[in-house]
């Protein structure tokens, strides 16, 4: 993934909404902005990276429904809330609901700014992950099941000769299956094949 | 006084032998008798005569006697005691007279004839004491008057009417000349301006009226001489009256207009209304501090509302502001960028100012002052005050304003007030519907010559259906938090603008409230 981070923005308020694309361009950050919910659900690409700022309160639909939204459609997109004054239960339900945080209006910009890269570096660390998970499972698949029962041993701390006892093939086999498949899982130790495994 | 003779009469009649006292004169005797009171009192059938026993019976008539009265059988009391006499007191009186010795004496008598017109008799009475076999009989010769002798009479009659009317009217009643010269005043005029009759006759009645007034008196005078209809003629036209001593008090004029014999009067009738203005005054206090009250309880209901309102421009004014300074730091800053940034800064300022310009004006404790007011604005005001409520509702406003809406004569916050409590209600009303069934429909117009109407509309479910009027009773309401004020108040400032609130079910969902204004250019000058 090369696309850079991008900053979603869903404020009904026209003021609000490029004021808050300022900010972030000042602050060397892409923005996206959209005036309703709706226009964002519709133009969103799931697979593009970034974070999302939305009003709490808007027109059409909320920000809580459009948090629904994301979550039924399995969107991973860390949201900040901007929320008005004594919008306080509304913004717990959205933290229960997995926001990453919440701003009350008018916000603090360096706030805000700090919360979005933090949103950001969540996001990136998420996707980072998720990759890395990605790279295990294709790795994964290019195994033998032969190789897949050795290298499981292997990974458990099992020693060579153990390992032939335990599935009454020749130790020199097990040796041949273990090279083959550190080989192609690209570890050189078994305690580096134990880290990747416990990832998946 | 007695209907039935007073005993010494009695004993005068009582005195002769009772075979000689006969009802009625002996068949002999008639036309001798008749002869001579016909001769005595010098008239022949061209008047009603009777001749009448001193107890009142009826002794003898002639034939028109006879006849007008349908006197079918004399020896009745049908003449004194008659059903039909409008009123028999006058000639009653004048029998009683002659009876107790007075030489002669005169009466009339009204009574309704067939054709539902009144015959008017004038009768005078004579005692005679030389009839043979009568101590005395009373003889009445009545002359039936002429139409113009009852005008006459009838005149003299209206003519104490009148001055009766005139003597007891509380108001003042002044008559005046086509020139503007009194001709007559009634004493409440006197008792109503402290000027005597005297100081009054003959003179301008301007001098009873302030200087402003005057000048516009003696103008309608000049320009209805000049041929013009006359403009003051009419009920009830408020004035500002002066009296000798200087001070001014309301009044309200009633003219007329009176052509007699070629010559024209004006008839004034002035009454003081200085206790209903005081009322009228302290009732309109009382709805100004009660319409304040009910503002101040309608803005703290929207407290959070307005807070958020306030908070959007003032968080892109901090968004906006923090963005230059970032980008000011940087090495090569884009100076548009910055300058458009600033003005973003200086127009949302401009925007808070706005919506707390408009709640000071909105929460100010004024009297109402009518001016010439544009509804338009008021209703977009009004809505700029509940935007945060309407999106939060995730209500669809329709605004139907007739462009060329001429200006009301108007309290701008007042009607504000209104327009406010209809918009809320409407927006609470529709708490209960689906989102894509909220609709608030605002709309303003006005006939050509008609006030302007107003018009609020939501989908909601409509008035109680048995009684939809209940809604502006004072404390009805269906809101867990209302205090049922806001619809009475409403009704009360529509009604001090003379006009009507209504409300209406809509179909097929909702409730309709109307209201009317006066245009500012329906009304013209006083008395024009």
């Amino acid at each position: 993934m090369t696309a850079s981070p991008v900053v979603f923005v869903v404020d009904d308020d026209e003021a609000v909404r490029r004021s808050l694309e300022l900010l972030l361009s000042a602050a060397g950050l892409q923005s996206r902005a959209f005036a309703t919910a709706e226009a964002f659900l519709a133009e969103h690409d799931p697979d593009s990276s970034g974070c999302l700022i939305v009003d709490l309160q808007m027109p059409g639909l909320s920000g809580l429904e459009l948090q629904q939204r994301l979550i039924e459609e399995a969107v991973s997109l860390p949201t900040i809330f901007l929320t008005g004054h004594g919008d306080v239960p509304a913004a717990v339900q959205a933290l229960k609901s997995g926001a990453v945080d919440f701003v009350q209006k008018p916000y603090d910009p360096e706030t805000l700014l700090a919360q979005v890269e933090a949103a950001l570096a969540r996001a990136a660390e998420a996707r980072e992950r998720a990759e890395r998970e990605a790279s295990v499972r294709e790795r994964l698949a290019l195994l033998t099941p032969r190789e897949r029962e050795v290298l499981e041993r292997v990974a458990a701390g099992s020693a060579n000769k153990v390992i032939a006892i335990d599935l009454d093939i020749s130790e020199r086999t097990v040796e041949l299956h273990r090279s083959r498949g550190m080989r192609k899982m690209e570890v050189r130790s078994a305690a580096a094949l134990a880290r990747l495994l416990a990832q998946e | 006084m007695p209907r039935e003779p007073v005993p010494d009469r009695q004993s005068a009649v009582s005195g002769l032998p009772a075979s000689s006292r006969p009802w009625f004169a002996a068949e002999s005797n008639r036309d001798d008798l008749a002869r001579a009171v016909l001769a005595a009192a010098g008239v022949a059938n061209c008047c009603q005569l009777l001749i009448l026993s001193p107890l009142g019976e009826v002794l003898h008539t002639n034939d028109r006697a006879r006849d007008a009265l349908a006197i079918a059988r004399p020896g009745q009391r049908d003449f004194l005691e008659r059903d039909d006499w409008e009123d028999p007191r006058a000639l009653r009186q004048a029998f009683d007279a002659v009876v107790d010795g007075a030489l002669r004496a005169q009466a009339e008598t009204r009574r309704a004839c067939c054709q539902g017109e009144a015959e008017w008799v004038r009768w005078s009475l004579v005692g005679h004491h030389e009839l043979p076999g009568y101590p005395l009989v009373v003889v009445a010769i009545g002359i039936e008057l002429t139409d113009l002798q009852q005008a006459r009479a009838e005149n003299a009659e209206r003519a104490a009417l009148l001055r009766s009317v005139l003597d007891t009217a509380v108001d003042a009643v002044v008559i005046i000349d086509e020139t503007g010269l009194v001709e007559r005043v009634n004493p409440a005029t006197e008792a109503l301006f402290q000027y005597t009759p005297e100081e009054l006759l003959g003179r301008n009645v301007s001098m009873l009226m302030t200087a402003e007034h005057a000048e516009r008196h003696d103008h309608y005078i000049a320009r209805y001489r000049a041929g013009g209809a006359p403009r003051i003629i009419g009920v009830g036209r408020e004035v500002e009256a002066r009296r000798k001593d200087g001070s001014v008090f309301p009044a309200e004029l009633a003219v007329s207009e009176l052509v007699h014999a070629g010559r024209r009067r004006f008839t004034g009738m002035i009454r003081d209304i200085s206790d209903r203005r005081r009322t009228e005054q302290q009732a309109r206090l009382r709805l100004d501090e009660l319409a304040h009250a009910t503002r101040l309880l309608e803005l703290g209901e929207m407290t959070s509302g307005i807070a958020h309102e306030v908070n959007q421009p003032l968080t892109a004014i901090v968004g906006f502001a923090r963005a230059c300074e970032r980008l000011m730091k940087m090495p090569d800053p884009d100076p548009e960028l910055l300058a458009d940034a600033l003005r973003q800064i200086g127009s949302q300022a401009e925007r808070a100012g706005g919506i707390i310009h408009r709640l000071r004006a909105f929460a100010r404790k004024e009297h109402a002052r009518h001016a010439p007011t544009d509804v338009n604005v008021c209703i977009r005001e009004v809505l700029s005050l509940i935007d945060h409520e309407i999106r939060r509702s995730q209500i669809r406003v329709q605004l139907e304003l007739d462009p060329a809406l001429p200006a009301a004569i108007a309290d701008k916050v007042q009607v504000e007030q209104v327009i406010l409590n209809l918009a809320r209600n409407a927006v609470e009303a529709m708490a209960e519907r689906p989102p894509g069934d909220r609709q608030l429909t605002i709309r303003s117009a006005a006939t050509r010559r008609g006030p302007i109407e107003v018009t609020v509309a939501d989908t909601g479910p409509g008035l109680p259906a048995d009684d939809p009027g209940r809604v502006f009773e004072r404390f009805y309401t269906t809101k867990p938090s209302g205090m049922g004020v806001g619809l009475a108040i409403s009704r009360s400032i529509i009604d001090a603008h003379h006009g009507k609130l209504v409300a209406e079910s809509a179909s097929p969902c909702g409730a309709t409230f109307r209201f009317q204004l006066p245009r500012a250019d329906a009304t013209g000058v006083d008395g024009e």
